[in-house]
């Protein structure tokens, strides 16, 4: 099949506001989606069997990668190579699983990054997390007519920086555009329109399969504030159901080899009675197994019995959210209730309860998540949205570094406005110094042994000095995906070194490197001519972008003769972008024309912050 | 717009002590909205970079500017006086109050009603704390010795961090 290049006239200037196709990813533990925005309004998307809910389960066969419902159903038949909850062990390392009896065979062998052994050879969490992803993002393709400009995908807010890196690991393997990782209790306020209806302080819940997160934010003329959050990365109604799994191999009287063969089967029934358990006052459970049968009823007071601990762990969590956001109970307008979990029953009661409101239940708690996204990537992706919204999110982990006895030096603490750049300056300890290594840590506790190692790396030729004589400076760098970034500096000599931290439970650079080229030898021909339409969206935006900015002030900031160069740069950019079919070379030509351009957009850029505030007198009045 | 940026230009606030801190919220709020990288997201690479290293200054300056004592110690280096750098607190009387105060914290949990206890040292200390920042408030409007300012602030480190734990242990007892 050929493609027909499109030959726009010469002297026709492209359109500004072109719609620009983006999606909102949520990637869940139990079950994940896709959504857009069409005509203004959020929605999220359905498969060919009108199916909205995507099973975030991948099952590995010789002809390929199954992902969704014809996986799940495979699970009980197939366990070894059927994945799910991959969300839960992404961001891990195999030991760190290994502690946990996670039900799958590890392989931890080559680095710290744990795999999963199955019939096609061994897997990552991070690869499966990228098929489902891939599924997704074909969905939404396939829906629109085209090729996704961006995507922003949605994390717990309580998912730390391993966790947030192997997200974006998994987005680039999938060949996903990512505007924003963007946390999922703020998602969900935003397709709330909670900062339409009431300014104030509000808390969003979040209880997913596998994950809690509280959220308590400010809203203000649009602007969505995170106060504090909190959570729990391992813990959910997946911690649920296997409570009341328990409760019946205890009634049953299993032994412990018997529940573990029968695992699936228990955790399969017991979110089946859990679920009726919302409608009714009781739900019949049955255990068959080589020796017998057992039948039960498993009544709500039962099931409130078993959760009641899971429930008031969460409500611990909020407790410390409202301390670390510096406001009372009494101070929260409203709550909003997000994730399949906060069906049952039982949490609706105690969390309104907890904030002594009722809370709101008016969107769909599978899919609130998703159609926050989308709404937030038709904003970044720079289409016109009619709502003037800022979100402002915060780390949910405090980072630092190791210094003398194993203690924690802590450089960002948890809850600290993103993006944010931190510096502190450390000495050296002996004499003669030449190297210092900089560990870095994330986590509230006082010693590095309790905290979460997240990268080491080493400064080297610091000048030999006498103890203490040197100036180290070393900088914290979170973005606003939450991401992090260290670099060290010797100020004396100028001799530095960074990172992006690259956490040891990751896929290396090199991994995610041989397993793009996997794919790409699969499907060399596809793969680049996806890059060159990739290639082309990003040319298009570029040229937007500086049209648009040159129409509203090239006259103002810029010469004639700087003019003339950079119109002959643009030019040359939309020519290539016409003309060529490698992917590179269109690459090349917009880093050139970012490169003429780059004086203009900083003085631009200035300008911008310069005339935010002209005009303030007006507020003063007020 | 560079890092050494003065955060009360930055705000085009006056250089003072005493300031409008819902104005200030109002201007971070603008001046986010004008460089978040979220706002920056389909523009240019140089435009994105910059974006985001004023966001990240932005974000620095309001929350020093927010929180009285980070911003008296701003605007106290803004005069070449470093309280870190300063001697340590000599005051006997203050020092006596905050083992007291400390004593009195531990034994809360062993209190018949700990949770009117717990609730009382919190507002003894804020009362502390809001006496401390008014000295402080008198001393930016006539500048004496800047040792007087230094002790201060460092008697508002010390009562911040009594604040903390104590509203730690208040929510560990809710918890009972």
């Amino acid at each position: 099949m050929s493609r027909l290049l499109q030959i726009s006239e010469p002297d026709a200037t492209p359109e500004p506001h072109q719609h620009r196709l983006a999606a909102g990813i949520d990637l869940g533990t139990t079950h994940s989606l896709v959504a857009t925005l069409r005509s203004g309004v959020p929605d999220t998307l359905p498969d060919g069997q009108g199916q909205h809910l995507l099973p975030s389960v991948v099952r590995y066969t010789t002809q390929g990668p199954v992902v969704g419902a014809a996986a799940r159903a495979a699970a009980t038949r197939d366990p070894q190579n059927t994945i799910v909850s991959a969300k839960r062990l992404i961001g891990y390392t195999a030991e760190q699983l290994a502690q946990n009896n996670i039900g799958y065979e590890l392989d931890g062998s080559e680095n710290a990054m744990p795999m999963l052994r199955t019939v096609v050879g061994l897997v990552s969490p991070v690869t499966v997390c990228a098929d489902i992803l891939k599924s997704l993002a074909e969905r939404a393709e396939t829906t629109l007519g085209g090729q996704l400009a961006g995507t922003v995908i949605t994390v717990p807010a309580y998912f730390d920086d391993a966790q947030r890196q192997a997200t974006r690991d998994a987005a680039r393997l999938a060949g996903l555009p990512v505007l924003r990782l963007l946390n999922e209790p703020t998602a969900a306020a935003l397709a709330y329109g909670l900062d339409r209806a009431t300014a104030g302080i509000h808390a969003i819940y979040d209880l997913g399969g596998g994950t809690f997160d509280i959220s308590i934010l400010r809203l203000h003329d649009g602007v969505f504030e995170v106060l504090a959050t909190g959570g729990d990365t391992a813990l959910g109604g997946d911690d649920f159901d296997q409570a009341i799994a328990d409760w019946m191999v205890c009634q049953a009287g299993l032994t412990s080899d018997q529940a573990a063969a029968l695992r699936r089967n228990l955790l399969q029934q017991a979110r089946t009675a859990k679920e009726a358990l919302s409608e009714q006052d009781s739900a019949p459970v049955q255990v068959t197994w080589t020796k017998g049968v057992w039948r039960g009823e498993l009544s709500r007071a039962q099931l409130d019995e078993l959760i009641d601990p899971l429930i008031r762990q969460t409500l611990r969590t909020c407790r410390q959210a409202l301390q670390d956001a510096g406001v009372n109970r009494q101070d929260i307008a409203q709550v909003v209730l997000v994730g399949g979990s906060t069906r049952t029953l039982r949490v609706r009661e105690q969390v309104a309860g907890f904030f002594d409101t009722m809370p709101l239940t008016d969107l769909d708690p599978d899919r609130v998540v998703a159609l926050g996204a989308a709404i937030q990537a038709n904003s970044l992706v720079g289409n016109p949205t009619g709502q003037d919204v800022l979100l402002l999110d915060v780390n949910p982990l405090s980072l630092g570094l190791e210094t003398m006895g194993g203690l924690v030096e802590k450089i960002i603490p948890r809850n600290t406005t993103l993006p944010i750049a931190r510096a502190q300056t450390f000495t050296t300890a002996k004499d003669g110094q030449t190297a210092l290594s900089v560990h870095v840590v994330q986590g509230e506790r006082e010693y590095v042994s309790d905290c979460r190692s997240l990268a080491r790396f080493e400064l080297r030729g610091i000048p030999p000095r006498v103890a203490g004589a040197a100036r180290i400076r070393v900088t914290f760098t979170v973005d606003a995906d939450g991401l992090l970034q260290v670099s060290a500096a010797e100020q004396g000599s100028g001799i530095s070194a960074d990172i992006t931290v690259k956490p040891s439970s990751g896929l290396s650079e090199a991994a995610i490197t041989r397993l793009l080229q996997d794919s790409i030898e699969h499907a060399a021909e596809d793969m680049a001519a996806r890059q060159l339409i990739e290639q082309k969206v990003n040319a298009q935006r570029v040229l937007d972008a500086l049209h648009a900015a040159l129409a509203d002030d090239g006259e103002a900031l810029l010469d004639t003769a700087e003019r003339a160069q950079i119109d002959t740069a643009l030019a040359e950019l939309q020519a290539t972008a016409e003309q060529t079919r490698e992917a590179g070379e269109l690459k090349a030509a917009i880093a050139a024309l970012e490169q003429v351009c780059a004086l203009y957009v900083e003085r631009r850029m200035n300008t911008n912050i310069r005339q935010a505030l002209a005009g303030q007198s007006v507020d003063d009045i007020h | 717009m560079s890092d050494t940026a003065n955060y009360f230009e930055l705000f085009q606030l006056p250089a003072s002590f005493d300031i409008d801190t819902d104005k200030l919220t109002r201007r971070y709020h603008i001046l986010q909205r004008a460089s978040h990288p979220d706002r920056h997201t389909h523009s240019v690479e140089t435009a994105q970079r910059l974006a985001l290293q004023h966001a990240m200054i932005i974000n620095e300056a309001y929350h020093t500017l927010k929180d009285p004592l980070q911003r008296a110690i701003y605007l106290l280096s803004l005069q070449g006086i470093r309280p870190d750098e300063a001697d340590s607190i000599q005051d006997g009387v203050f020092l006596m109050e905050q083992m007291a105060l400390r004593e009195e914290l531990a034994g809360i949990p062993q209190q018949a009603d700990p949770a009117a206890a717990s609730d009382h040292i919190q507002k003894t200390i804020q009362v502390l704390i809001t006496t401390r920042l008014n000295d402080l408030t008198g001393w930016f409007a006539a500048p004496d010795e800047p040792a007087v300012a230094c002790a201060t602030v460092q008697k508002l480190q010390f009562l911040y961090k009594l604040q903390q734990e104590a509203a730690t242990l208040a929510t560990h007892l809710n918890e009972a």
